[in-house]
């Protein structure tokens, strides 16, 4: 624990493990090594409170539930924790969700604003950088991806805008949202991060992985079956697997990638609801 | 009334009444060791730290009892003036109402460090701490 920080270690881990939110806890990853080691360690608070392995469903308005791939079965508790900021603009919605993570949309000082929440953790919401010059109705959860870190340390989000897709990468305790690729033309297409270097693009023309770090766009499959999806669909990302959904306004089905080059299996499942 | 007498790491002597030196749970398990015969050493306790936990105590025991005219605005004015003090004198404060087991206190403090961590930057909070120790050195 911190040589520099004056209490004892006993003392330092009540204060880091029981006082302080989410978001305090990752800004304080950067305070010092030791600290930073703390609070990343196997078994800390940070790491108790973040994991999850559900994605999320929007049932309506600010109404989640809880999808869990590996049983098929939906969680609708309606306990879930809200962040405090949703409660001033009636506009907001969920559109994304990722690790565990819920990103918020919300309107603030006439700005769209985002908020991440980890819902089954009380205060653990952490405010992103305003989307400044980003329309509203771009954000929503047909075309809007987001990748979290388990903790809640940084993310990746990208949004499809008439035929372009934009990616940005953001670390809690910066300001600004950091561009991460060109703007690269696409039409009609569908996003989604399985980690930090891969982001899935699914479209008419093929399934392309783009990597951000180098700029690089491959074509890795085809996707025979698309104009099944015609109507709209989203995809999100599960620990690497993809996971698209169909009719997006309508009934929905799951089906589950599990290999990045082509479609193996569908699920049935269907609902009203939005995954996110 | 039964006095209690402490003694702070200067060797400063505090007469304080039964009632107040027995909310410090360390105090507490002293006198049932040793009697109140003599004074109670606190060796990692300064005077002017040893003064001020007496003073918290003593404002929360007149709050607490029946009649008391303090309202909880009052109360929360107290308390954040009294940690409302420099990093040295706030860590002393914290190390002093752990080593004396005054629960109250130490949370007191312990929320003005987390606070202090929730509002500044990680480079300002890296800074603080820093300082502060360098101050205490």
């Amino acid at each position: 624990m911190p040589a520099h920080a004056g209490l004892p270690d006993a003392l330092w881990f009540y204060i880091l493990s029981k006082l302080l939110d989410v978001e305090s806890l990752v800004r304080a990853c950067l305070v010092c090594k030791e600290w930073n080691t703390f609070i990343r360690g196997d078994g800390s608070q940070i790491k108790q409170r973040c994991n999850s392995p559900l994605l999320f469903l929007h049932v309506e308005w600010r109404r989640l539930a809880c999808f869990n791939p590996k049983s098929g079965k939906i969680y609708n508790p309606n306990t879930f924790f809200l962040p405090p900021e949703l409660s001033f603009s009636p506009s907001s919605i969920p559109v994304a969700s990722s690790n565990g993570w819920v990103l918020w949309r919300y309107i603030e000082e006439e700005m769209v604003s985002l908020v991440i929440n980890n819902p089954l953790v009380p205060s653990s919401s952490v405010k992103l950088p305003h989307c400044r010059g980003i329309d509203r109705f771009w954000i929503e959860p047909e075309n809007f991806a987001m990748l979290a870190a388990k903790d809640g340390s940084s993310f990746c989000l990208s949004f499809v805008n008439v035929d372009k897709i934009y990616a940005y990468a953001s670390a809690v305790g910066q300001n600004e949202w950091k561009k991460v690729n060109k703007n690269l033309r696409w039409r009609r297409h569908r996003i989604a991060w399985t980690d930090f270097e891969h982001c899935h693009i699914l479209g008419q023309n093929g399934h392309w992985v783009y990597k951000p770090q180098t700029g690089e766009c491959v074509l890795v499959g085809k996707v025979e079956s698309l104009e099944v999806y015609a109507n709209g669909f989203g995809l999100v990302s599960l620990r690497g697997e993809l996971i698209t959904m169909r009719s997006v306004r309508k009934s929905m089905r799951l089906s589950l990638v599990k290999s990045v080059d082509g479609f193996v299996k569908e699920e049935g499942q269907k609902h009203r609801w939005c995954l996110i | 009334m039964v006095k209690v007498t402490l003694k702070s790491a200067e060797g400063d002597v505090f007469e304080v009444d039964e009632e107040l030196a027995l909310e410090s749970l360390m105090v507490k398990n002293m006198i049932e060791d040793v009697g109140l015969d003599s004074a109670i050493s606190l060796p990692n306790v300064s005077s002017t730290i040893l003064a001020k936990v007496i003073e918290y105590i003593k404002f929360h025991m007149d709050a607490q009892k029946d009649g008391s005219k303090k309202t909880s605005e009052e109360i929360k004015a107290f308390d954040d003036d009294f940690v409302n003090v420099g990093i040295p004198t706030l860590f002393e404060m914290v190390l002093a109402s752990n080593y004396l087991n005054v629960k109250s206190l130490l949370s007191l403090t312990c929320n003005t460090v987390a606070n202090m961590i929730k509002t500044k930057p990680p480079a300002e909070v890296k800074e603080m701490f820093t300082s502060a120790k360098q101050a205490k050195a």
